[in-house]
C-alpha cells in the first residue's frame, strides 16, 4: 500500500529546508531537518522509499545500499510515529529532487512533546465525525 | 395535533445547527439585555450585552470599551436564570464538542466551569452562556475568543497566542509558552510608555503584519505583583485556578495606549541565565513553533488555516530568541536598541 503524508490532524508546514510537523491528537510536535525532512517532502510528493533513497544517493554520491537502508528506517519510524500513513498517496509532484547540500547524514527527527499537557486540558480541535449530537428531546 | 412522540422525533431531525440558529435569533428578538456597552475587538467593532451585572462585572473589564465605527458582531452573555440554552448542549454532555455548520460556529467546553459559545456568521450575532452563571479565569480574560476566531475565518487576520507592544521603532510579537517572560516583558514595555497590544492573544494580519489588540487584560503572577504595582487596582481579582493564581487585571486605564501597529519584529522570550538581555537570531520555523501550539490548542476549528497564517506570520518579519535577563525594567531600552538596528 502506498504511503501518504496526509494524516488526519497532523499540521506541516516547510520553512526552506525544514519541514515541521504538529500532531493535534497527541499535542506532539516534529521538528526535520536535512535527510529527514528531505524523505518527508520526497514522500509528500509521491515517490516511493526506493525512489527517495536513489534521489539522495545520487545527490550526495553516498552509498546507496546504507542509504536505503536508513530511508527504509526512518520511514517506518515515521509510520510509527503517525507522521504518515498507509493510504492514497499524495498528488504527483513531477518536478521534485532532494536538497541536500553535503553528505547523507542518517535521518532522523526532533520530538517535543511538553505541549501534550496543555492538550488535554480542552481537547476541542476540529469538527468531529460525532459532530453535535443533540440530545433526544423530552416527551411529555 | 402532533403527537408528543412525533413532536419529539421531529425535533431530533433538526440540525443542530438549525437549532443553534433558532435559539440565538431568540435570543436578540426577545430580550432587552439590561446591560450594554461596545468593544473593538481587534479589526472587529463589538455591540455586548450581559443579562446581569454579576456577568458584565466578569467580562467587561477585559474589553476595549469604545464607539466602533461598525458593529460586526452582537454578542450576548447570559447564564442559565436568564435563557436556558440546554437543549443546545450536546450529548455525552462531559465532552467538548466543536460545530461548524450551515454559517454557524459552536463551541461546548465542559471543563470544570461548562461554557457554550456560539455565533451565527450571517447574522452576524452570538452568545456565550453559561450555565452555572460563572467562567473560568482563562476565559475571563479573552472572552469569547473562539468567536473572534469565527469571525477571521477566511480572512487575513488570526487571533495569536502572544503579547505585543509597540513604539516609534514598531511593534514587536512577543511569543512563547507560559512562564517565558512574555506577561513581564509586556507590562514592561508598557509602564516605559509604550503602546500595549495585549499579553496573551492579539490579532495580527497574517498578510500585512498589522497588530491590534483583543482585550486590555492581563493576567500577572504574583512574584511579579511588587514590580507592577502600579498597574494593579485596589478591587483587582486574585484567581485561583489549578493552584495558579493569577491577579485579573484591567488595563483600560492606559486608554489610548492600548493600541496596535505594524509588526517590526517576532522575540522569542526565554530565560536562560543572562544578566541582561541578550539576542540571539533565531529561524521562521522556530517562531512557528513558538506560536503555534496555544494558538491552535485555544481556537478550535480551522487547524489548518491557523497553522498557515501562523506560518505567513513567522516569516513577516525577522525573529530572535530573548533572554530577558533579570532586570525587567531594562527591558523596553533592550528592544528599542534591537528594533532601531533592524
Amino acid at each position: 500500500m502506498a504511503l501518504t503524508t496526509t494524516v488526519p490532524l497532523l499540521i506541516s508546514q516547510q520553512f526552506d529546508s525544514e519541514v515541521v510537523l504538529a500532531n493535534y491528537q497527541n499535542g506532539v510536535y516534529y521538528n526535520l531537518d536535512g535527510s529527514a525532512a528531505q524523505i518527508w517532502l520526497g514522500l509528500k510528493a509521491n515517490r516511493t522509499v526506493e525512489e527517495i533513497s536513489r534521489a539522495l544517493a545520487d545527490a550526495t554520491g553516498d552509498d546507496p545500499a546504507s542509504i536505503a537502508q536508513a530511508v527504509q528506517a526512518f520511514t517506518d519510524g515515521m509510520l510509527a510515529e503517525g507522521l504518515i500513513a498507509k493510504g492514497t498517496a499524495d498528488a504527483r509532484v513531477e518536478t521534485w529532487a532532494p536538497v541536500l547540500p553535503g553528505a547523507f547524514v542518517t535521518p532522523e527527527f526532533q520530538r517535543f512533546d511538553n505541549l501534550r499537557e496543555l492538550l488535554l486540558m480542552d481537547p476541542v480541535h476540529d469538527s468531529g465525525e460525532e459532530g453535535w449530537p443533540l440530545r433526544e428531546p423530552h416527551e411529555g | 395535533m402532533i403527537p408528543a412522540r412525533k413532536a419529539g422525533r421531529c425535533a431530533s431531525l433538526m440540525k443542530a445547527s438549525q437549532r443553534i440558529r433558532q435559539e440565538i435569533a431568540a435570543v436578540f428578538a426577545n430580550t432587552a439585555m439590561p446591560i450594554e456597552a461596545q468593544a473593538r475587538c481587534g479589526p472587529f467593532g463589538l455591540r455586548l450585552g450581559f443579562s446581569s451585572r454579576e456577568l458584565a462585572g466578569t467580562f467587561l473589564p477585559a474589553y476595549i470599551q469604545c464607539t466602533p465605527e461598525t458593529i460586526d458582531l452582537d454578542l450576548c452573555f447570559s447564564a442559565a436564570d436568564h435563557h436556558d440554552f440546554s437543549a443546545l448542549v450536546p450529548e455525552a454532555a462531559e465532552k467538548p464538542r466543536l460545530l461548524i455548520e450551515d454559517g454557524i460556529y459552536s463551541v461546548w467546553q465542559p471543563a470544570v466551569i461548562p461554557v457554550l459559545f456560539a455565533v451565527d456568521l450571517a447574522a452576524k450575532r452570538g452568545v456565550a452562556w453559561l450555565p452555572q452563571g460563572e467562567a473560568p479565569p482563562w476565559i475571563r480574560s479573552r472572552p469569547a475568543i473562539s468567536l473572534i476566531h469565527a469571525m477571521m475565518h477566511e480572512t487575513p487576520w488570526c487571533a495569536v497566542h502572544g503579547a505585543a507592544v509597540g513604539s516609534g521603532a514598531g511593534f514587536t510579537l512577543l511569543a512563547g509558552e507560559g512562564h517565558s517572560g512574555k506577561t513581564t516583558a509586556a507590562l514592561a514595555c508598557a509602564k516605559a510608555g509604550w503602546l500595549y497590544a495585549g499579553d496573551d492573544f492579539i490579532a495580527v494580519n497574517s498578510e500585512t503584519g498589522q497588530i491590534e489588540p483583543l482585550f486590555c487584560s492581563a493576567r500577572l503572577r504574583p512574584a511579579l505583583v511588587e514590580t507592577f504595582r502600579s498597574f494593579i487596582g485596589e478591587t483587582t481579582e486574585v484567581s485561583d485556578f489549578n493552584g495558579e493564581p493569577r491577579h485579573e487585571l484591567s488595563l483600560a486605564d492606559l486608554g489610548d495606549r492600548i493600541g496596535g501597529g505594524r509588526l517590526r519584529a517576532i522575540f522569542i522570550p526565554r530565560r536562560r541565565g543572562a544578566a541582561t538581555l541578550e539576542f540571539t537570531p533565531a529561524r521562521q520555523s522556530d517562531a512557528f513553533r513558538a506560536l503555534l501550539p496555544t494558538t491552535a490548542y485555544e481556537l478550535p476549528g480551522w487547524p489548518n488555516e491557523i497553522a498557515e497564517k501562523v506560518a505567513r506570520i513567522a516569516g513577516l518579519a525577522p525573529v530572535f530568541f530573548a533572554d530577558t535577563g533579570t532586570a525587567p525594567m531594562e527591558i523596553p531600552a533592550a528592544f528599542t536598541r534591537q528594533l532601531e538596528r533592524l
